[in-house]
């Protein structure tokens, strides 16, 4: 299997966990890439992008689940990259001072 | 649950809110690291409670508590031979994500790769730094619920060098 094939493939399976998991009507999109964790290990960036915030964070239960259900669903089809997943919403709170300016 | 952890996981919650308008990054970086902080320093108590003992001598206590290393400790926690239950498995998975947003917080000046493709470009949001301050006490009353013989095969694991 080339690596896009496997990519593409992971890419199917956690964003069906995902949408299994959360429903599909708080989510606008998922993205799925590949990433090198710290040590550079291959991993999977999973986003969860919301139509709109939560009145409360999400929960950490929650993106607990999230992660596990990714899991889970890579290793179904011998992935066995970790998913480090992030929500995201258009309300969201970004840091005020993002750019480093020389 | 030790005051230091139950202390830390409160004071990223301070960092976290601090400002009231936008966050400074600064708070939120201290605000994803001290929750990281506070499970490793949680696991590395729960090893030296359970292997050397409370109220033990600082000087065969300490070794112990300063024996686990991150990266191995990540790697470990995702064995199957040391996830055997769902909540072994939960921490494991909480730790590993932890510990790669840690790691962001305090080393890397980027936004986090998918905020540069998405609507935001931060390296972490407030609400995604409360998400994972709530992951950290998680995953720490994960650990303070394990049973005694849970505790003992972990912090075994954790500390021992096996031969390959």
């Amino acid at each position: 299997m080339s690596h896009s094939e496997k990519d593409q493939r992971a890419e199917a399976v956690v964003k069906s966990a995902i949408l299994r998991l959360l429903g599909g009507d708080s989510i606008d999109r998922v993205e799925v890439r590949a990433v090198e964790d710290q040590g550079g290990e291959p991993g999977l960036a999973v986003t969860i992008f919301l139509h709109k915030a939560p009145s409360e964070p999400m929960p950490g239960s929650l993106l607990l689940d999230a992660i596990a259900a990714a899991a889970t669903a890579l290793r179904e089809i011998d992935d066995l990259r970790f998913p480090f997943v992030t929500f995201l919403a258009p309300e969201y709170e970004a840091a005020e001072d993002t750019r480093h300016t020389a | 649950m030790w005051s230091l952890v139950q202390h830390q996981l409160a004071n990223a919650r301070l960092l976290a809110t601090l400002e009231k308008r936008r966050p400074r990054q600064a708070s939120l970086r201290r605000g994803v690291s001290t929750a990281y902080y506070a499970v490793f320093q949680s696991l590395c108590v729960t090893c030296a409670d359970t292997l050397v003992g409370k109220g033990k001598p600082w000087d065969v206590f300490t070794p112990v508590f300063r024996s686990l290393e991150h990266g191995r400790v990540a790697h470990t926690l995702l064995q199957s031979s040391v996830a055997t239950t769902s909540e072994l498995k939960r921490f494991g998975l909480a730790f590993k994500e932890l510990q790669a947003a840690r790691e962001w917080a305090d080393y890397n000046p980027e936004p986090r790769p998918s905020f540069e493709e998405g609507r935001k470009s931060s390296p972490f949001t407030r609400e995604e730094t409360l998400t994972l301050i709530g992951l950290a006490e998680e995953a720490v009353a994960i650990l303070d619920g394990l049973n005694e013989d849970a505790r003992l095969r972990l912090a075994t694991r954790l500390v021992a060098r096996m031969r390959n």
